[in-house]
């Protein structure tokens, strides 16, 4: 299914002297090659960006966004420390479709859900997304499996759909058509169109294929939690966790966070570092009572909130399926095969 | 310019009550405008040290000051304890939602607190007291452990039995009594005894309970099984807090945020909820 939107085309040679005209306009950072190991970062030579391929191990938006460690409040100063900023541009060039779900999330816990953030507002205002499609999906993605494809929909300024000797350039917003109008391209062609789908449709069933039998979920997962929350396989399933949260830190959607208090030099302040569901203390109460004292409550908990009260809160599931947590997991737990057997469960009792 | 949630206002610590030999209440005079409604909470910041969420037990029609009552049980309440008036303390808030007085209004409204649980319900009891044509029968039930732990003991003992006994009907009780102690002594599920010759229809009359885990686990089964429904029923829950906003995720409980669901939850919406008590 075509939307009706406006495609351009360049040569897939000429990505390099597009890539230094955007340069012009404003600094790019984006996913670059350097001694054939993938990074985000500055491009500093247009021909070390990379477009197609798959998400790399960082997840793009999450620090950018949503610092580790940030400095929220500087405080009895009689100044409010936010919201102040005039934002300088810059370009994200890369990103993938399971990117821009993670700043989906992103946007409805920090901005649209009151209070918006100020911080994360200020900082939102200055991208301009350069997403693309993937090419090669990992064998640990799964992103078509939670409401995404793995080709960027929405939320860019210009999609980029390499094909072999071609780059289709999809416009999303006013900066992107200006870019498009700007930058000499030419409109994409009904065949041109014709030959994205068939890219597409291929790359859909390239992920379909790899989960085929790892993931056999069709949704919702929503009822699957709801319904399930005390299956057996909660426990079996957690064996291995060792709470490191690991998977929780790499995480695109995860969003938990601490606030503490310090002494700076001349103020008090505020600061907000990330913080871990995982982990014992999280929940804990000051008599010490702990609604999820047991690694199985944390464990089942962080599944619950992504893929059911995510759904209630935000009305998305709050997972990218980029499979970053199974990449880097100690344990080597694979949220898909967890919700396999906690879905088995249910057809076996 | 969009406000920052982070940032506290500054107030000063102009008073410092000792209710009992853990408990004290603090009054606090904000330098920004500042208010509330009962049954919503504030961070407070002990600056350099730390925040934690309390519910302000002032009248929320008091606009000179505010007070939170305080039990020390950790590193901030600590903090808090061995303050002096003079120091500037912060306030971020106020969170959560209040006691939907207008679901109260034409109903009868029984308050049931322990302990520092007392905090919330003498803000909205005082809330109460300045509209008291609005409600039905006012039921003022709690417990302490002894005469010597009742917080707010001059007002609960005596002073708003002068004030209020023309509307309110008290049931005071403890767990064990002194030789000076005149009244009932058992749990303070006991004052609940004999409730239902009192209320005439559970359709028309709610139950506000606040105090430990424990304590609200069994006025619950208890005023389920003297004839409340589980929506007229509603509960404070305490949860591990830090923003305040609805974000952190700390005070998860199910789908809610109880720092911006809550605190107040009816209890229909809890009770298929796994460990409401913990
Ligand atoms: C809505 C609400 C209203 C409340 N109202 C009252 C009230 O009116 N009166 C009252 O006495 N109590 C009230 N409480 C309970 C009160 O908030 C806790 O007793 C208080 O948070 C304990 O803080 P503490 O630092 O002294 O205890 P600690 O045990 O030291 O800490 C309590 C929790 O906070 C975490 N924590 C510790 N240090 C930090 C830090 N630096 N930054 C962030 N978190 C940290 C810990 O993990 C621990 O789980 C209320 C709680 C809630 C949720
Ligand atoms: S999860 Fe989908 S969008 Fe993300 S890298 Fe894999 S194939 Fe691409
Ligand atoms: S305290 Fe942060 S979400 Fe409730």
């Amino acid at each position: 299914m075509e939307r009706k939107t406006l495609v351009c085309k360049i040569p897939r040679k000429e990505l390099g002297e597009f890539i230094a005209w955007l340069e012009e306009e404003c600094p790019v950072y984006g996913i670059r090659k350097r001694d054939d190991k993938l990074s985000f970062g500055k491009i500093e030579k247009p021909d070390e960006v990379v477009v197609g391929g798959a998400r790399i191990t960082q997840p793009v938006f999450k620090s950018l966004l949503f610092p580790p460690r940030e400095k929220v409040a500087t405080y009895f100063t009689g100044e409010s420390n936010a919201g102040e900023k005039e934002a300088e541009k810059k370009i994200i060039f890369g990103v993938k479709s399971c990117d821009l779900k993670g700043l989906l999330v992103y946007d409805k816990v920090f901005r649209d859900s009151s209070p918006a953030d100020p911080f994360y507002l200020d900082r939102r205002e200055e991208y301009y997304i350069i997403s693309s499609d993937c090419t090669a999906p990992l064998s640990t993605c799964f992103c078509s499996f939670v409401e995404i494809n793995p080709y960027p929909e929405t939320l860019f300024d210009l999609n980029l759909t390499p094909l072999e000797d071609i780059i289709l350039l999809e416009v999303g917003s006013k900066w992107g058509e200006f870019v498009v109008k700007k930058y000499p391209t030419y409109l994409a062609q009904p065949e041109d169109l014709e030959r994205r789908k068939k890219f597409r449709e291929d790359l859909t069933e390239e992920v379909r294929k790899i989960n085929e039998g790892i993931f056999p979920l069709s949704r919702p997962y929503a009822n699957l939690m709801r319904l399930e929350l005390e299956s057996p396989a909660w426990e079996s399933e957690s064996e291995f966790c060792v709470a490191c949260g690991g998977c929780t830190a790499i995480c695109p959607t995860c969003y938990c966070y601490l606030l503490y208090d310090e002494k700076g030099k001349e103020n008090y302040e505020k600061i907000r570092i990330w913080d871990y569901c995982q982990y014992p203390s999280f929940a804990q109460e000051a008599g010490g009572a702990n609604p999820r004292r047991k690694l199985t409550e944390r464990f089942r908990h962080r599944y619950a909130h992504k893929f059911d009260y995510g759904m209630v809160r935000n009305g998305i599931y709050e997972c990218s399926g980029c499979g970053r947590c199974i990449e880097v997991c100690a344990g080597k737990i694979d949220m898909r095969k967890v919700f396999k057997k906690v879905a088995e469960s249910r057809t076996e009792s | 310019m969009i406000r920052n949630s982070y940032l506290p206002i500054p107030g000063e610590l102009v008073k410092v009550v000792e209710e009992t030999s853990n408990i004290k209440t603090f009054r606090i005079v904000p330098e920004e405008e500042f208010s509330f409604q009962a049954g919503q909470f504030i961070e407070l910041t002990v600056p350099g040290v730390g925040e934690a969420p309390f519910t302000p037990s002032s009248s929320p029609f008091e606009k000179k000051f505010l007070e939170v009552t305080v039990m020390k049980v950790g590193r901030v309440t600590t903090a808090l304890h061995e303050l002096e008036p003079g120091v500037k303390l912060g306030i971020r808030g106020p969170f959560g939602a209040p006691y939907p007085l207008d679901v109260f209004a034409g109903k009868d409204v029984v308050i049931v607190g322990g302990g520092v649980g007392l905090a919330p319900l003498r803000a909205l009891f005082l809330t109460l007291m300045e509209e008291k044509d609005k409600y039905k029968k006012i039921i003022f039930c709690c417990g302490a452990k002894t005469p010597e732990d009742f917080i707010y003991r001059e007002s609960i003992l005596d002073k708003w039995h002068r004030e209020f006994s023309d509307k309110v009907c008290f049931r005071i009780t403890v767990d064990q009594a002194d030789e000076k102690w005149k009244g009932n002594v058992g749990l303070v599920t006991t004052t609940l005894d004999g409730l239902n010759g009192e209320i005439s229809n559970f359709d028309t009359s709610v139950a506000v309970v606040c105090g430990p885990p424990v304590m609200m686990k069994f006025t619950t089964f208890k005023l389920l099984e003297v004839g409340y429904k589980p929506e007229s029923i509603y509960l404070s829950m305490e949860k591990n807090m830090s923003c305040g906003l609805g974000k952190c995720g700390h005070c998860m409980m199910g789908p809610y945020y109880v720092c911006k669901d809550g605190p107040v939850f009816p209890y229909s919406k809890l009770k298929n909820m796994p460990k409401v008590w913990d």
